[in-house]
């Protein structure tokens, strides 16, 4: 009985077990214990640790309350966006042949969203949008944002007996609330012009697009959602609050969890680097009744086992090469357990040390993440080109000019580029050019299907994403000059897959990774210093008494 | 009479003792045996508030002493029942 009771007195509040522990165990050495001693003492300690929850709660709530507030204060510093919508309706008999109609709004809606269109409207003086990232961004690239960020198209429909009705609903949304009614009235107007003029077929009997709702004026704005992000920062400090009371209340546990916690910071994030991204691609594609029977005989063919073996061997794909994976899991998945192992081990063994190992591998952490902050990113923007026989060897003649040290330094020095600035000022030109063209600058070919055809990726590397992209845009258009000598996309052997991409995540540094080998170098330095040094433990240091 | 805050007073009362000395004295005074947990609960209170405290010692064994506050608690408290205790035996007399 006395060990059992002995085990229950641990789970009192460790505040209360500082206090009264000597005095307490002296107790139950001295009383003839019984069975209901037991429950006594396991009682007694529910109820001091309901006294003590009491701290831990009035902490979780200070600390909720208090990332409510701040959560809210930055929730002011966001820019609102309002939101503004249109509702047009196109209504159609039953019995009507609507297919061509049908085929009609999607196309409207098709022009009306075009890139060409909304750069168009973009820059209509009266509108006047995004005035601040026109000034960083090729208008190409916003009004591609404005569409898949900030238009919404919702289509609803509803099918009748008698009759069948579309409804479109129209939503931009914009830091302006009056840009942003005027915007989706311009939207509305295109998109009813574009309806009705300039396109083949007429209007089946019976059909009409009405305008039931105008692009409504928005009070309130759409975002941010003040009251979300409160109620996030309430949750936020929540569970710090608690971390905050347990880590004052328990102070002996706070290596432990500092270094647990690391530990499992560090396997996770080496777990999630060995993983790969998975990257997800679509297309969509509009079929009428005869090409879908036709499409539905073709794809056994295009889906079967030889088609993808030969899509997944074909040398510009080169799909599935999962071995380097399996060899960095088989090698690095031991290596980190070790590591932990050993680290777990050395916890064990030394807890003294612990407080010196979570302080360096902490400082080391937040030395190599600030390091990492001081590293400019990287972009990287590419483009891919289809090529023939042909239009390959004549490329293969334009390279040395267009990539050649007088159009690099034109390339450099061009107004609207005006690249390497810092770098100009402190070498010759001629030795960025050099630079730009052996670091920055690549060129990779691989074969393709189809006799002689290859792919061409151009990808270029600079710290800013736009200048990155226009570089690579640049270049795609020198050797369509020079080696094609029609237009990119235009029925020759030169055709361009993908166009110039704008890098939406920087390549390097990887700052996560820095951080993390900071916090393993933290610890291997921590190590030296108390093996050699025989540095004394902070708990170990005894107070020095008055003289 | 079965609050254990006023059984401690009541035995802290007659002179400084430890918890297990505590604990014998009530058995004996109040047959009443406080188990470990409930005397501590009691003990760890009574400190909190000031009517008693503990009293300098080399042994394990922490003795306590009952505070001035402690004394006039507990005769507040002893005085009360008193009172319910004179009404209760009046009433139970026979008329």
């Amino acid at each position: 009985v006395r060990r059992w009771i002995g085990w229950a007195s641990r789970l009192y509040p460790a505040a209360w077990r500082r206090r009264y522990r000597t005095e307490f165990d002296a107790l139950l050495d001295d009383s003839p214990l019984r069975w209901r001693d037991l429950a006594d003492v396991l009682r007694g300690a529910l109820i001091m640790r309901m006294t003590s929850w009491r701290t831990y709660g009035r902490a979780a709530a200070v600390a909720g309350v208090a990332g409510a507030i701040m959560a809210a204060a930055v929730s002011f510093a966001l820019p609102n966006r309002y939101e503004s919508q249109a509702v047009l309706r196109y209504v159609a008999p039953q019995d009507a042949n609507v297919s061509q109609f049908q085929e009609r709004l999607e196309r409207a809606e098709l022009r009306t969203l075009s890139r060409s269109a909304l750069a168009e409207m973009i820059q209509e003086p009266s509108l006047d949008l995004y005035p601040k990232e026109r000034q960083r961004a090729p208008v190409d690239d916003i009004a591609e944002r404005m569409r898949t960020a900030d238009i919404h198209v919702d289509v609803y429909s509803r099918p009748g007996e008698a009759v069948s009705a579309t409804a479109f609903v129209i939503r931009f949304r914009y830091p302006d609330r009056y840009k942003a009614q005027a915007a989706v009235r311009q939207l509305v107007d295109r998109f009813q012009r574009a309806l009705t003029t300039g396109q083949p077929g007429s209007v089946p009997e019976g059909t009409r697009l009405d305008l039931l709702e105008s692009a409504t004026m928005p009070n309130h704005p759409y975002s941010p959602n003040r009251v979300s992000i409160a109620v996030l920062g309430l949750l936020a400090g929540l569970p710090l609050g608690l971390l905050a009371a347990l880590v004052w209340s328990r102070p002996k546990w706070s290596p432990w969890m500092a270094g647990l916690g690391a530990a499992g910071f560090v396997t996770a994030a080496a777990m999630a680097l060995l993983i790969p991204n998975v990257w997800i691609s679509r297309a969509v594609l509009r079929l009428d009744a005869d090409t879908l029977i036709r499409l539905e005989k073709a794809e056994p063919e295009v889906l079967g086992r030889d088609n993808l073996v030969r899509l997944i061997q074909s040398p510009p794909l080169d799909l599935y090469r999962q071995q380097r994976y399996r060899v960095s899991i088989a090698v690095l998945g031991p290596l980190a357990g070790l590591s932990l192992g050993l680290l777990a081990a050395l916890v064990w063994s030394r807890p003294k040390w612990s407080l010196w190992m979570a302080g360096f591998g902490v400082a080391g952490f937040v030395t190599a993440a600030a390091v990492a902050l001081l590293i400019p990113n990287v972009w990287i923007s590419r483009a891919v080109l289809r090529l023939d026989a042909d239009t390959l060897s004549r490329l293969e003649k334009a390279e040395p000019e267009v990539l050649g040290r007088d159009n690099i330094v034109r390339l450099i020095q061009s107004p609207s580029l005006d690249l390497y600035r810092q770098r100009r000022s402190r070498m010759p030109i001629e030795d960025v050019a050099e630079q730009m063209r052996t670091r920055n600058i690549s060129l990779r070919l691989y074969p393709a299907m189809g006799h002689g055809t290859r792919v061409l990726m151009i990808s270029c590397s600079y710290p800013d994403p736009y200048k990155a992209q226009a570089v690579v845009r640049q270049l795609v258009g020198e050797f369509a000059d020079r080696s094609a000598g029609v237009p990119a996309g235009g029925d020759s052997g030169f055709e361009l897959l993908e166009s110039a991409t704008l890098p939406q995540t920087p390549t390097s540094p990887n700052r996560l990774v820095i951080a993390t080998l900071g916090a393993v170098l933290g610890l291997i330095l921590c190590l030296v210093l108390l093996r050699w040094r025989r540095m004394p433990a902070p708990s170990a240091v005894e107070p020095v008494p008055a003289a | 009479v079965s609050d254990p805050a006023i059984l401690v007073l009541a035995s802290l009362a007659e002179g400084d003792k430890h918890g297990y000395a505590m604990m014998e004295d009530i058995q004996r005074f109040a047959g009443v045996r406080l188990g470990p947990g409930t005397l501590y609960g009691a003990i760890t209170r009574l400190e909190e508030r000031g009517w008693i405290q503990p009293v300098g010692s080399d042994d394990r064994r922490q003795p306590y002493r009952i505070t001035g506050a402690g004394r006039e608690y507990l005769g507040h408290q002893v005085a009360s029942l008193g009172r319910v205790v004179k009404t209760a035996a009046k009433r139970l007399r026979p008329a």
